[in-house]
């Protein structure tokens, strides 16, 4: 559906974004992720038809945009990172205007429909210049979706959003996805963990992953390690029975603590072994690198 | 031509929300006649034309104009709806032309609330309705050329003020150029640069309607103004998507 070949752009001097490709399929929620200032914007701002590319092309079904930069932008929906608005327009108003501009038959129902999917029933009436962040960044994801474009492009569309609106947001944009390709701009790392099936990682302009979560992940060099809960008590007979050092982590289930060490034994025969022993073993399982230290680990600048 | 059309009705209805679009008419009405009964002493001219109506109105739209005008890209930039703009199925050229038309329009609108002016003269004389035709018909358009250079310095800049103050200055260059006193000031110049000089300026291509003339290529010159400026205005935003 996206098809992004050697992406480049340059602002003077400085290269933003550097020879990036991808493509994405029908169905897929891609999570766009990079530090602040590695090029995700960019990216998205060239792909929405905004910016022009200094080398590269962005197709999308099959048509390139510089060809036909109309024809694409009819299949794209876009969100600006910016969330911008027309102060002077009421939510509904505004909704009204885009529906407009993509020259939707049936505008009215649509935007009463998208109303409804994005929760703007109370400031309908509002004018945009006075709602808030949150509400600024629903109606700017309410403006995209409202033509159900195949293609959408999200530039953190979470940002500003309460825990709860997140969570709304990142249920829409799963159901979305069924016929659709997504693209998620995002630093959010559980964001990515609850709604994307991939993962591309954007580093001073170069893509350095592209993958899984779990591929993310795996990318990151670490000693194996697994994770135990077993009873305060039975701490240092468990360390004599495993031969290695036990080290904290924090309340467990009820009445056991959870403790970790470093071995490559898996996690099932290291409970096996406590059992022998008489030792209770309530939880045992491998332990993952958490996503932001395979992130920092990706992302870190080369000095 | 549809998408034009979209941005019209999107910038009338916001200059119908502005209170600045009421207090610009205000400001117009108030000075138009101001220069043209005061200044202008229009009742000592004893004369049952608009002559000196139309003579203030290069002055005025010199800084009315880019007042309206200034914010027509500025505010977009500012804002960040120029992203939204840009990425909506619209078209540049067709955004440029919808921006440009219906501030050329509302320019139409605070030209026509003039009318008792033609009433008063109507009233107090017999006055030949050509020229009070062709001096409007020909004032919209001149208006339509000054609204087209502060389009282009509206897109420069996400500052209001500065595209107002470039666009004054351009502006005034224009009006300058036609002026004869100016000339004096050019004599160093060889006298065919001069005349070419003065073929730029606006108020000569005026003159004539006031008179009641409306000549093809007066009628051609400001049209071409109107476009050579709305080609540059597209430029700049092309550029500005460009580095």
């Amino acid at each position: 559906m996206i098809q992004v070949r050697s992406l480049t752009k340059k602002f003077g001097p400085i290269t933003a974004v550097n020879d990036v490709t991808f493509t994405v399929a029908k169905g897929e929620v891609l999570g766009f992720l990079g530090p602040n200032g590695a090029g995700k914007s960019t990216t998205l701002r060239m792909m929405a038809g905004y910016l022009h590319p200094s080398a590269g092309t962005v197709a999308i079904d099959g048509i390139d945009i510089a060809a036909d930069p109309i024809a694409v932008k009819r299949k794209i929906g876009y969100m600006p990172e910016t969330t911008p608005l027309y102060r002077e327009m009421t939510s509904r108003e505004y909704l009204a205007f885009i529906a407009e501009a993509h020259r939707l038959r049936d505008a009215g129902q649509r935007v009463d429909q998208v109303i409804e999917t994005a929760n703007l029933g109370a400031i309908r009436h509002q004018l945009t210049g006075t709602i808030s962040k949150g509400y600024r960044s629903r109606l700017n994801f309410a403006a995209a979706i409202i033509h159900d474009p195949p293609v959408l492009l999200l530039d953190e569309p979470t940002d500003g959003l309460d825990p709860n609106q997140k969570n709304e947001i990142r249920k829409l944009i799963k159901n979305l996805s069924l016929n659709k390709a997504i693209i998620v701009s995002t630093h959010i790392l559980e964001e990515v963990e609850a709604m994307c099936s991939r993962i591309l990682i954007i580093s001073e302009g170069r893509l350095v992953l592209d993958g899984s979560p779990g591929d993310l992940r795996r990318s990151v060099p670490r000693s194996p390690a697994a994770i135990l809960a077993l009873r305060a008590q039975d701490k240092s007979a468990a360390e004599s029975v495993l031969g290695c050092a036990l080290s904290a982590l924090g309340t467990g289930p009820a009445g056991f603590e959870r403790f970790r060490l470093n071995t490559a034994e898996r996690p099932a025969s290291l409970c096996a072994r406590l059992a022998a022993a008489g030792i209770d073993c309530e939880e045992a399982c491998y332990c993952e690198a958490p996503l932001d230290d395979a992130f920092r680990h990706l992302t870190r600048t080369k000095e | 031509m549809h998408s034009a059309w979209i941005i019209i009705k999107k910038e009338l209805r916001g200059y119908a929300c502005s209170p600045l679009a009421f207090i610009f008419l205000t400001i117009f009405l108030a000075f138009q006649m101001g220069f043209t009964f005061i200044l202008g002493r229009f009742y000592e001219s004893n004369q049952a034309s608009l002559d000196i109506f139309f003579s203030f109105q290069p002055w005025l739209y010199l800084f009315l104009i880019p007042a309206i005008g200034m914010r027509l890209w500025s505010e977009e930039k500012s804002s960040g709806t120029i992203e939204t703009l840009a990425t909506l199925p619209l078209g540049m050229p067709a955004v440029i032309a919808g921006k440009f038309l219906a501030s050329w329009l509302f320019v139409l609108a605070a030209l026509l609330l003039t009318f008792p002016i033609v009433i008063t003269v109507v009233y107090l004389g017999s006055p030949d309705p050509g020229p009070i035709l062709t001096g409007y018909a020909m004032s919209w358009l001149m208006a339509g050329a000054f609204l087209s250079v502060t389009c282009f310095t509206s897109a420069l800049t996400r500052n209001q003020v500065i595209s107002f103050v470039l666009s004054v200055i351009i502006c005034f260059v224009f009006l300058l150029v036609g002026f004869g006193v100016f000339h004096e000031y050019l004599e160093f110049l060889p006298i065919g640069l001069v005349d070419f000089l003065s073929g730029l300026g606006f108020i000569p291509h005026f003159q004539q309607a006031i008179r009641g003339v409306i000549d093809l290529r007066d009628v051609i010159y400001f049209i071409s103004i109107i476009v050579f400026f709305l080609i540059l205005n597209a430029a700049v935003l092309d550029g500005s998507t460009e580095s």
